[in-house]
């Protein structure tokens, strides 16, 4: 991993070169698709966030709007999902699946298409389960989503790892890992850091905003260059 | 019965994987996406509406978000306004005749008249098939230059042509056909509706206040119409004219033009999605009845759907 950051300096303004000579209405032409957009309100999102904690601008129903946006591309993920795993089996793949079946169903429970009651009954007596006297069970059956969420973040990681130790690769290979590795990292750092506010019930702070634009905002430049 | 059952049960593994294909290409398209989700509302209101119950009330204010899809529309605008070098404005018979004069100054100089028709014709075919994937691929170009660099590789990896690989397409004229009155006016009408619709969400969102802007601006004498002006109205009438731009700009192109049969297929789609959107929108533009107007927006979206699909299966089919 440290490898592979060595090249920052270079890689980062590789990459802005990248997006020069891209142009900018092919990049936004490029945006223009679900995959694209959904990646734009990921990163509009946290900035609302920031905003509205500022108290800059009247940037509420706003933020709902984004949010609900966010929400409707997430019931799609199962398509891509199912799609890559029968193409080319993988345990990544196989972890974006049951992510996104996760997102999915969280969803359809939040917007009354379905009742998950049962299964949060159920997760709340199996969670009492202490595994290795820790709380894994509880946290596990609370947010399954993100358990999913940061394995495969890791996963990703341990790949690109891998890859980078084992693989020549050329400049274009390493700056869409670099972003990746930015990607990854930022969404376990983010979850991490969610679970614990949540739990002593403060409220995100600014830090974890810019952290998730960040985030989103390499994941968008990666989908960009790609 | 043990080979019968594996082979009916990897038939039915490879039908499900090339659906999942065909929709995972599909969903990609946010027009598809918006279609599929003003479709299931349409839906959901009209089993309401018949059994006075509200259906899934927050599935159907989610589904609404879907609409949110026009406030990007104004994305796209930079690079159909830019890049004009795509395979419908590119002049393809002057090409030809200019590629045809570079390729035998620079590398066939004193070949025969027969030699010239067989090479005349590869070129051509090698321009139908570079425009055949621009298409295909959705790309054009800004500037003449990148159109060039951009042939002159696809003529390098033609296998009928790839002898020609020193052949330098500098000096290449690369004309455009001049763009009918009705697709500039259907570009203007959804520029303005692009753009109009990006004012509107954030107006609805109260980020921006329009009303009390469109006061202070209207205080000038030259500006006061502002005040009386709907925005919702402006959106909805810029988008009828857009869609009656395209009906007859579809009804040109059948009527006044040779297209290959893959475009007059197209332009034939293009004119009833184009008449059933027209309709849609200016009923909206007139204010009819909103069960009316419903109804027009599903039949609309529904033959934009079958449109999109059948376009998508002809080009996959096309690809093998």
């Amino acid at each position: 991993m440290v490898s592979l950051f060595s090249g920052l300096g270079y890689t980062v303004g590789d990459i802005c070169h990248e997006v020069r000579r891209f142009g900018i209405a092919k990049c936004l032409k490029k945006v223009y698709t679900m995959p694209g957009l959904e990646k734009v309100v990921l990163v509009i999102i946290p900035i609302l966030e920031l905003l509205k904690q500022n108290s800059i601008g009247k940037v509420d129903i706003w933020l709902e709007v984004m949010k609900d946006e966010h929400s409707l591309y997430t019931s799609v993920h199962m398509i891509p999902a199912t799609y890559r795993l029968l193409k080319t089996p993988s345990l990544t793949k196989t972890l974006y699946l049951l992510k996104s079946f996760c997102e999915t169903a969280v969803l359809l429970d939040r917007y009354e298409v379905v009742d998950l009651t049962p299964y949060v009954n159920f997760s709340s007596r199996l969670g009492q389960l202490s595994i290795f006297q820790s709380d894994l069970a509880k946290r596990f059956l609370n947010a399954p989503k993100d358990f999913f969420v940061v394995l495969l973040a890791i996963t990703n990681l341990m790949n690109l790892g891998r890859k980078h130790y084992l693989e020549v690769h050329d400049s274009k290979e390493r700056r869409k890992d670099l972003l990746k590795a930015v990607y990854s990292l930022g969404m376990v750092a983010l979850v991490i850091m969610k679970s614990r506010f949540y739990r002593s019930g403060v409220p995100l702070p600014a830090f974890y905003h810019c952290l998730d634009i960040a985030t989103q905002g390499a994941n968008l430049v990666r989908y960009i260059i790609k | 019965m043990g080979p019968l059952v594996r082979q009916s049960f990897h038939s039915s593994v490879q039908h499900v994987r090339s659906g999942l294909e065909a929709l995972n290409q599909l969903y990609k398209d946010p027009e598809f996406f918006q279609r599929i989700c003003q479709v299931a509302i349409v839906i959901f209101q009209g089993i309401s509406w018949y059994r006075d119950k509200v259906h899934f009330p927050k599935w159907c204010i989610l589904l609404d978000a879907a609409n949110f899809n026009d406030f990007y529309d104004v994305i796209e605008l930079p690079y159909t306004l830019l890049h004009t070098y795509g395979p419908d404005r590119i002049d393809t018979n002057a090409l030809l005749d200019n590629l045809e004069k570079i390729v035998i100054r620079q590398c066939l100089y004193g070949i025969t008249q027969e030699q010239k028709a067989a090479i005349r014709e590869r070129l051509r075919s090698a321009i139908q098939s570079f425009h055949e994937d621009l298409e295909e691929n959705d790309v054009a170009f800004s500037t003449p230059k990148e159109y060039k660099n951009s042939l002159q590789e696809w003529l390098k990896q033609d296998p009928s042509i790839c002898h020609l690989h020193s052949i330098d397409l500098t000096h290449l004229e690369v004309a455009l056909t001049p763009t009918p009155l009705v697709k500039k006016l259907s570009t203007l009408n959804n520029a303005i509706a692009n753009i109009g619709c990006v004012l509107y969400f954030l107006q609805e969102w109260q980020v921006v206040d329009l009303a009390s802007k469109a006061a202070s601006l209207g205080q000038f004498p030259l500006l006061s119409w502002l005040q009386r002006v709907s925005l919702e109205k402006v959106i909805y009438g810029s988008l009828s004219l857009y869609y009656l731009c395209e009906f007859l700009d579809a009804w040109r192109i059948l009527r006044m033009t040779t297209p290959s049969p893959e475009a007059a297929r197209n332009a034939k789609w293009d004119r009833v999605t184009a008449a059933a959107e027209f309709v849609f929108n200016f009923a909206a533009f007139r204010g009819a009845d909103p069960r009316i107007v419903l109804s027009f927006m599903f039949i609309a979206k529904m033959l934009g759907l079958v449109s999109i699909t059948d376009r998508f299966l002809r080009s996959r089919r096309t690809n093998g």
